[in-house]
């Protein structure tokens, strides 16, 4: 367990390191991330001209979107990118040759990237809330001592799907490809381009069972108080049966992937 | 660039696709991915836009089948980006990555058509032409009968969002001759893009003008629709010229600047 | 002797890997039913290796020598047979294993782009458990034999290719492997920086007693650095032994060479061998040993007659040789 510890630890400064050479980068990567903000504009925009849309008011929409793009950077992975690549072009012995799990490596990789990642992503939602004039957050107690466990759990749900995506590479080429599918679900099934709970009555009860709304309108709603405690609760246990399930698909995957690894290249 | 060289290009583009195409083949996954599910995630993007018309009546002054035309001209012009001109810039950038651009330079043709033609991805235009029966299908149903004119300016009012995708796309090369981390700048347009969903009334002040003057994307989307449904004013087809124009011109000034600075730098 | 480090009984690998024909019309084919074939890159491979040994692997590209070696680093599973590297089965991939070999291959590397060398010595430190004052101590060491001094502390991507490979070394080897397995270690290197890793990796062996095992394109790597060569050919085994034992077997004839005042025309020559080079005043033959006995004494014996010298003939050839019997054999066989 301490051998475990100091190589986590080594290897996130390690991360931290690296996630601060990759600034610049990072700052336009999550300048791809703003879609939320401009969600924000076309609700709000709607809201204020024709009246509010369902339960959301023009300030709902500012509060649900600048939480969405917060809790987006918060639970932020791309292991599937990482991963992929190197099973393909065989970069993944490296890591194999090392007496550490290879995915403890993108774990931490991926973990030390946040503080970095959120002090970039800071400034603008702060700039949108000021143009937009504030918005509210939870108060509930509660909520606020959920609202960590919610945002682990988007993190591991995330990281765990995409870990599991790409290891797909094992047996096909292009397994990014796959990904491109949930990603496809995740725009429009999340919370990212506009809350669940606005789809249409079936759609709606159904979308919110599904680990998309789990990774990310969850957390989101959480935070900015729109759920009940027993919804929490319920949101809380289907999130961690999810990211559960993809821990167990990822684990059986790789173990079933490194066995017929081709370390290819060279 | 003499008639020679004009042909000399077309050639080049001839066979940079059929390489393409047959590397896209090789990969069985990318017709299912890229091909039919790429034109349906493209097509269900517009599902924000009809849950608002299901609790108004019109969005920023859109009904529904106009809102899907919009989509429609969307899907177009994300197609031609996905299939032309994104992998073309991904391949580019890794040339200047790897130090292999100048093997690119050396050849005898025009060095930003090289870039511009260094890859290409087939699949992506079952979503341009996916997007086109859209467009059709959605005139339709609202009932319009554009008249020559109206054809005829939308169609410039396209080809100026045409020149302006690729003015964009230039920079973002010239951004990355700047710095190796600005690579992933075409993931930023990719994203950038999805603003070109919306008819551009939704937005206002700042993000209005921004989507305007300084990345298009009203240009490629939203005139068009309007063209076609007779609400285009004169000056804003001006506008679309103008910005296509300058645009360009902005981007070929920074390609040369950026490859004096590459051919003086030594590589 | 003593004791075996690696043990190979009739190792083999298969890879399926998918192939079409060229066009365009297969290649829609290929869309719906896609063909593959079996490569068998490894085929019953047979080898035992001592402690401290320095075994070069030759062979020709595709030949399964990289193969081999990532069998042996436990990177791959075999199909067949089995492996045992210091009493482990490699692709069980035991921590303790793991921390007792090191693989370095020459077009990949594991430390970190944009950040200096140290940053990642650092985390290996960590990952392979090495107490701080032994980490210290050899690195300096290592840092020293590569002459290494300042490159470490600068971002990797700002070095050449020779540094870069020298960084990569003190990474591979900070954990005191016993086991070492080297792939193309000096690919893309001018002769100096080959020179260099070259008399470090013999320094290594020979300071630690580490086992060491090396594929390479280049022949001088290879014979400069290994009394041991296992020659390997479209995943066989062709020959296993010294560098003059495997020159002797491709090519027995010895390469002659003599000055003299007046050398005799080209064909009056060919008598005492076949006329490999002829000038008017030096001429180079290849000659059957048994017939070096005869062959000296005559060539001595002509006017002015200096600079004799008997060698084998050059690896290059030998490797010429010895891949093309190797086909022809295929082909007699088949």
């Amino acid at each position: 367990m301490r051998r475990w510890l100091a190589a986590s630890a080594a290897l996130w400064r390690l991360g931290i390191a690296e996630a601060v050479a990759y600034r610049t980068s990072m700052l336009v990567w999550i300048l791809t991330t703003t879609f939320p903000l401009v969600s924000l504009a076309l609700w709000s925009e709607i809201a204020r001209s024709g009246g509010p849309i369902g339960a959301y008011g023009a300030p709902e929409f500012v509060a649900y979107f600048v939480g969405a793009f917060l809790v987006r950077q918060l639970t932020a992975s791309w292991v599937v990118w990482d991963l992929e690549r190197q099973i393909r072009l065989g970069d993944l012995n490296v890591l194999l040759m090392r007496p550490i799990h290879p995915l403890l490596h993108h774990l931490m990789q991926n973990l030390a990237a946040l503080p970095v990642r959120l002090v970039l992503a800071a400034p603008l939602a702060i700039a949108v809330l000021i143009a937009a004039g504030g918005a509210t957050w939870t108060q509930d107690a509660g909520a606020l001592v959920v609202l960590p466990l919610a945002l682990i759990g988007g993190w591991l749900l995330n990281f765990a799907v995409q870990a599991s995506i790409a290891c797909l590479a094992f047996w096909v080429t292009r397994s990014s490809a796959v990904y491109e599918i949930w990603a496809g679900l995740f725009m429009v099934l999340s919370g990212y381009v506009l809350p669940t709970s606005l789809l249409p009555g079936e759609v709606a009860t159904i979308a919110r069972a599904l680990p998309f709304h789990a990774a990310l309108g969850f957390p989101t709603e959480l935070a900015v108080g729109r759920l009940t405690s027993v919804e929490a609760a319920t949101g809380l246990a289907i999130q961690w049966g999810w990211a559960a399930a993809a821990w167990l698909g990822l684990v059986w995957a790789w173990r079933r992937g490194v066995r017929v690894y081709g370390a290819y290249g060279a | 660039m003499g008639r020679s060289g004009a042909r000399a290009v077309l050639r080049l583009i001839a066979a940079q696709a059929r390489m393409s195409a047959l590397a896209a083949l090789q990969y069985r996954l990318g017709f299912w991915t890229e091909g039919l599910l790429g034109a349906l995630w493209s097509a269900i993007g517009v599902i924000p836009l009809l849950v608002a018309t299901s609790y108004q009546e019109t969005v920023a002054g859109w009904g529904p089948w106009e809102l899907m035309a919009v989509t429609g001209l969307f899907m177009v012009f994300s197609g031609i980006f996905g299939a032309l001109l994104q992998p073309a810039l991904i391949e580019s950038m890794e040339h200047i990555r790897r130090g292999s651009l100048d093997a690119l330079l050396l050849r005898p043709v025009d060095a930003l058509a090289l870039c511009l033609t260094a890859a290409f991805s087939p699949w992506r235009l079952t979503e341009a032409a996916a997007g086109a029966a859209l467009l059709v299908v959605a005139l339709v149903k609202v009932g319009a009968a554009p008249d020559l004119w109206m054809i005829g300016a939308a169609l410039v009012v396209i080809a100026a969002g045409i020149v302006g995708l690729y003015a964009l796309g230039i920079l973002a090369l010239c951004a990355s001759f700047l710095a190796m981390q600005l690579q992933n700048l075409t993931y930023l347009f990719d994203a950038l893009l999805d603003f070109a969903r919306w008819p551009s009334s939704v937005f206002r002040g700042p993000l209005k003008a921004l989507f305007t003057f300084v990345v298009p994307f009203a240009v490629m989307t939203t005139m068009p629709a309007e063209a076609l449904l007779g609400r285009l004013a004169a000056v804003d087809l001006g506008i679309a010229v103008v910005v296509a124009a300058g645009l360009l011109v902005i981007a070929r000034r920074c390609w040369s600047a950026s490859l004096r600075r590459y051919a003086s730098a030594g590589g | 002797m003593s004791e075996l480090v690696v043990r190979a009984e009739g190792l083999s690998k298969r890879f399926t890997v998918a192939h079409r024909e060229a066009g365009l019309g297969a290649a829609v084919r290929a869309l719906f039913r896609r063909q593959t074939t079996t490569v068998e890159a490894v085929r019953g491979l047979s080898l035992s290796i001592a402690r401290g040994e320095r075994v070069g692997f030759l062979g020709p590209n595709g030949a399964g020598k990289t193969t081999t070696l990532k069998m042996f680093a436990g990177l791959l599973l075999p199909s067949a047979g089995s492996v045992r590297v210091g009493g482990w089965t490699p692709h069980q991939r035991e921590r303790e294993f793991l921390r007792s070999i090191s693989l370095v291959v020459g077009q990949k590397r594991q430390l970190s782009w944009d950040l200096p060398a140290v940053d990642t010595f650092e985390l290996n430190r960590v990952i392979f458990e090495i107490e701080g004052r032994i980490f210290k101590q050899r690195l300096e060491r290592l840092v020293s034999l590569l002459a290494a001094g300042s490159i470490i502390e600068k971002p990797v991507r700002q070095l050449s290719l020779g540094e870069r490979m020298k960084c990569e070394l003190i990474a591979a080897l900070l954990h005191g492997p016993q086991v070492l397995f080297l792939d193309e270690p000096t690919i893309g290197m001018d002769v100096a920086m080959q020179a260099a890793i070259r008399g470090f990796i013999r320094t290594y062996n020979e300071e630690e007693g580490a086992t060491v095992l090396l594929t390479s394109h280049y022949m001088e790597d290879v014979a400069a650095l290994c009394p041991r060569i296992v020659v390997i050919d479209e995943g066989r085994l062709r020959f296993d032994g010294s560098i003059e034992a495997l020159t002797r077997e491709i090519s027995p004839l010895r390469r002659i060479s003599v000055s003299a005042a007046r050398i005799p025309a080209a064909a009056a020559l060919a008598a005492l061998g076949r006329v490999v080079e002829w000038s008017p005043s030096r001429v180079t033959l290849d000659v059957a040993p048994e017939a070096v006995a005869a062959v000296v004494p005559a060539l001595l014996a002509w006017p002015e007659s200096r600079e004799l010298s008997v060698k084998d003939a050059p690896l290059e050839e030998v490797m010429r040789a010895l891949f093309s019997r190797a086909k022809t054999d295929e082909e007699e066989a088949g």
